[in-house]
């Protein structure tokens, strides 16, 4: 059988491409490794009041101990994707996929819903002048972004961040702010007209977290369950809308396939991937084909492909700052423990003068473990623990984003071996900019220091393999409808096609523009 | 000499002052070993003798960490917290449910002093075992 398309990846891309095909009457194939949770119940109630009645080994450390990988065995990735029932996300990306990594510890998945099972769904719109290098404006994904913005069921409010946000409309109301955000908002609002004056702006997020009951999924709960558990009905993640393509039976899905390459014959596609059941290697035919496996592994089912073990791709990313707030009138206070446990509010510098724009994301500190924190004190152990229960519920963080250009670029090649070689290294933040966001924050009543910020780390932001171009001319760069310089069939539709990753997350541009592509490729198909 | 088995009596006392509950001695044996094999034999053995010479390993480790040296006694500790956190038992130690505001501040200060304390007492024992 020759199938009109098929999709690699059930990330956010290759879900919102899905979307696309299934909306225009195309019946897409999509193979996808599609590691998912194991079968757990969320609690029905707050996780702090279920640990004052019960052992929560299971949930908090695991029957493995996987919460205690970083201690047993030094790996660093972010506490979410470590906790015991998001071990999924990451499950046998090792082997799958092997990796020599210089720099950055490099985060793979090959999950139903890709890394995004574990997002901190933020979606937010790009602005012309953030897409920058590339041949697509900010109207054309207008369309797409109004889609998505109603399959996902998006919260957020009109606010000082609107114009960097882009349209409100379909939007559900924001979720309820927590104590120390509030405050920090309050006094934003008295001071706003100071601080948009030095390019200092405040508002509510934009996230894939229902703030109402919506599509038959039910509102958030203040449950703090986010660190926990998997597929939380609240929470978007690409795999909700994958199933509901699978029930409607709008799209054919095939589990446990890895992908691997592809090569042409008789003036078709041919997909080669090997069965993870059975280690046999299959293949699949098509006329189109929509890589969406992952700026990394899109990048090497190209390679692959073409059996080239020299080229050095580009491999960009939000370069990250955590910097901790400190409100000292929560010190002492009680843990907010109904608060909401991801961004609760987003901070813009934009600053001339430095001709930079960074977005930050003000996150609560509710969700992870305790002891997440222990190891971040200085003191002594016990004095640790006293700054746990005083000091940490005055606290929230600052997760400051830095954008990822080719000149800060780290890069990804294939070995012979199949071992994919990547380095990424953060970007250097000066000094100068670091002192500046503390003073900003210190005014508005949030206590913070250069010493107290650890040094950059990267976000997890992938992009820019294969970038898409005006007039691509070379290997590895696409068209405007992600189609690959040479391979006609071939469209990239992941984070592979920015080279440019602005200060802000950019699933939900990746997922527009899919569409966009999807919508384009089944105009063109042969129906 | 030293013994295998009696630093996890010995951390959870020192960080909560009460004995370690069975299903936290059994939690932290079955991990300890994994964070024992990451590091050289001598510095293995090294650290089971300072857990069964020294009486205030809180000041112990806080000038270890400091000085960079004996890093499984930190480990451990770290170990600790995460396995001592989950049980109910311990949800007072590190969840404040009621606002102490004015007591909050006090115990704050208090323990930074405390801190400076344990450090002096730490360095002094590290200098007696010439660690």
């Amino acid at each position: 059988m020759i199938y009109k398309v098929i999709i690699i990846g059930t990330g956010p891309s290759g879900v919102a491409a899905a979307f696309g095909f299934a909306e225009q009457g195309i019946q897409p194939l999509i193979l996808d490794v599609g590691k998912v949770a194991q079968d757990v119940t969320p609690l029905n109630e707050n996780i702090y009041d279920y640990r004052k009645k019960n052992d929560a080994f299971n949930i908090m450390i695991g029957k493995n101990y996987e919460m205690l990988d970083h201690v047993i065995n030094k790996r660093s990735p972010s506490p979410k994707i470590s906790s015991p029932y998001m071990q999924f996300v990451m499950e046998d990306a090792g082997s799958l996929s092997p990796i020599t990594e210089t720099g950055s510890h490099v985060i793979q998945s090959f999950a139903k819903g890709g890394l995004a099972s574990a997002w901190g769904a933020g979606l937010y719109r790009f602005l012309d002048d953030e897409l920058i290098n590339v041949p697509v404006s900010a109207a054309e994904l207008d369309p797409y972004y109004d889609k998505l913005t109603k399959e996902i069921g998006i919260s957020g409010d009109t606010d000082d961040l609107t114009p960097f946000f882009g349209s409100t409309e379909n939007l559900l109301r924001p979720l309820r702010l927590s104590g120390k955000s509030e405050k920090l908002y309050l006094k934003y609002q008295r001071t706003r007209r100071k601080l948009n004056a030095s390019g200092i702006f405040i508002g509510r997020p934009r996230l894939g977290v229902l703030s109402q009951a919506y599509d038959n999924r039910i509102s958030y709960n203040y449950h703090n369950l986010e660190m926990w558990f998997p597929n939380l009905p609240y929470i978007y993640t690409p795999a909700f809308t994958l199933e509901k393509l699978i029930r409607e039976n709008k799209v054919v899905y095939r589990k446990s396939i890895l992908a691997e390459s592809w090569f042409r014959e008789n003036g078709h596609l041919t997909v080669k991937a090997r069965n993870l059941e059975d280690g046999l290697q299959v293949t699949f035919k098509c006329k189109k084909l929509v890589l969406a496996a992952g700026t990394i592994n899109s990048a090497k089912i190209a390679l692959k492909s073409k059996n080239d073990y020299r080229t050095k791709l580009p491999l960009l990313d939000n370069s990250l700052l955590q910097v901790p707030l400190i409100t000292p009138s929560f010190i002492g206070d009680k843990l907010e423990k109904d608060s909401f446990g991801l961004t609760n509010l987003n901070i813009l510098f934009d600053w001339h003068e430095y001709n930079l724009r960074l977005q930050g994301s003000i996150i609560e500190l509710t969700s992870p473990a305790r002891a997440l924190f222990y190891e971040m004190f200085p003191l002594s152990a016990r004095s640790n623990l006293t700054l746990i229960k005083y000091l940490l519920p005055s606290v929230s963080i600052l997760f400051l984003y830095f954008p990822g250009s080719s000149n800060n670029s780290g890069y990804i090649t294939l070995r012979s071996d199949n071992t994919l070689e990547v380095e990424s290294f953060p970007c250097e933040i000066s000094k100068k900019i670091i002192q500046k966001v503390a003073y900003t924050l210190l005014n508005m009543g949030a206590f913070t220091h250069p010493m107290l910020i650890r040094p950059p780390a990267h976000s997890i932001h992938y992009a820019g393999s294969m970038p898409m171009v005006e007039n691509p001319r070379q290997n590895y760069h696409c068209n405007k409808y992600g189609e690959l310089y040479g391979e006609p069939g071939i469209h990239v539709v992941d984070g592979s096609l920015l080279s440019y990753v602005p200060s802000k997350n950019h699933s939900f541009t990746l997922m527009a523009n899919a569409m966009r592509i999807a919508d384009y490729i089944s105009r063109t198909i042969e129906k | 000499m030293y013994s295998f088995n009696n630093d996890a009596e010995k951390i959870y006392f020192t960080l909560f002052n009460k004995s370690i509950p069975e299903e936290v001695y059994h939690r932290f044996q079955a991990v300890s070993k994994k964070i024992d094999n990451n590091y050289p034999h001598d510095k293995v053995v090294q650290y089971y003798e300072l857990i069964g010479k020294t009486d205030d390993l809180e000041a112990l480790e806080l000038a270890a960490r400091y000085l960079r040296k004996q890093p499984l006694l930190t480990e451990k500790f770290k170990l600790m917290v995460y396995l001592a956190e989950i049980m109910p038992d311990n949800y007072d130690v590190f969840i404040n449910e009621n606002p102490k505001r004015f007591i909050g501040y006090i115990k704050i200060i208090f323990t930074i002093m405390r801190t400076v304390f344990k450090l002096g007492k730490g360095l002094i024992i590290i200098l007696f075992y010439k660690l």
